[in-house]
């Protein structure tokens, strides 16, 4: 193995530090005179068939094609995925529509209402309770309204 | 590497600059490896000669990816070994003059150094096969991986391991019995 080594380092130096070849002056110019009357040709042909710009060569490559392919995969689920969430919420919204003005005026409701949308939110969520209890006279306080519709909640648990 | 992928670009729209960029830049390790290949000067001259013209034949259709240097160096295998064949069959060379290489592609102060080793290993180089002596010049002094060569010599990659090692074995028992010769 050894001396498989040095005879490749043996032949590697002759040819890459001892043989010093380089092109002369007339080489140059018969090489780069032949070289251009060929691109000269070449180049007539190449003006009747227009070389495709840089993007049609990017798009013609494997690599862009599947990170397009990947684009429009990940946009699509992204799509339905958001989709999806928004029916959950409406459905969420739906099924958390209180049934009474008990419940609406509950401490966990009107934190959510108040989570949701301010105060503008608290305020609509005691109307609608106001509605659903019906007309009540001017002289009954918050706190007697409050306790009549605790009491009712109560009577329905228990019935 | 940036560079070459920049002239590649330019060079398949056609650009003048950026052949002569690449023929100064590659020239003389290209002509080295071709009279390394021939053995012989004028052939190599005209092997790089050909190389060029065919390479810019391919401007416009050239692969983007890949590396210049290796593509340009089979390039030159494949025209040496045209020449080396079109001369096999002529035979219009004498053994003796194709282990000469002309002075004036040799610098002075290295002919003393080339006048002891050069035509040593030459002499052991003609007494390989072609195949062999392209596959150890090729992975030694162009340093082609194998599975190029193989690509490039239409064998697979295992054949032109087995190449090398042959290649070098015989290399070396030539040199030595050479050696040996000179002592005694």
């Amino acid at each position: 193995m050894k001396k498989a080594k040095s005879t490749e380092k043996h032949i590697k130096d002759i040819y890459t530090n001892k043989l010093h070849v380089t092109a002369n002056s007339s080489l140059d110019k018969r090489v780069l005179t032949n070289s251009m009357n060929a691109l000269e040709k070449l180049k007539d042909v190449m003006s009747a068939n227009p070389q495709p710009g840089i993007w049609s060569t990017v798009a013609r490559s494997r690599i862009a094609q599947l990170a397009a392919a990947a684009v429009i995969i990940i946009a699509t689920c992204l799509f339905f995925i958001q989709q999806q969430q928004t029916r959950e919420i409406k459905k969420q919204e739906i099924t958390q529509t209180p049934k009474s003005p008990a419940e609406l005026t509950t401490f966990a409701s009107l934190s959510f209402a108040y989570r949701q949308g301010g105060m503008e939110m608290v305020e609509e969520m005691c109307d609608k309770a106001l509605k659903m209890a019906g007309p009540r006279p001017a002289s009954v306080s918050m706190q007697e309204f409050f306790e009549e519709i605790n009491n009712g909640n109560s009577e329905r648990k228990e019935l | 590497m940036l560079e070459d992928a920049l002239l590649k670009i330019r060079f398949n729209r056609g650009d003048k600059d950026a052949l002569c960029r690449i023929y100064q830049k590659y020239k003389n390790d290209l002509l080295k490896l071709a009279v390394a290949l021939l053995n012989d000067t004028g052939l190599a001259e005209d092997v790089l000669n050909d190389t060029f013209v065919s390479f810019t034949e391919s401007a416009g259709k050239l692969r983007l990816t890949g590396n210049l240097k290796s593509f340009l160096t089979t390039c030159v295998a494949n025209h040496a070994r045209n020449v080396y064949r079109q001369r096999q069959r002529k035979k219009t060379l004498e053994l003796d003059e194709a282990l000469q290489i002309k002075a004036n592609t040799i610098e002075p102060e290295q002919s003393v150094i080339l006048a002891e080793e050069y035509p040593l290993l030459q002499n052991a180089m003609d007494q390989l096969t072609y195949e062999q002596r392209e596959t150890v010049i090729l992975h030694c002094c162009s340093g082609l991986r194998f599975r190029q060569i193989a690509g490039l010599q239409n064998i697979s990659v295992n054949t032109a391991k087995s190449r090398y090692r042959y290649g070098l074995n015989k290399l070396r028992t030539i040199l030595n019995s050479e050696l040996e010769n000179e002592k005694s």
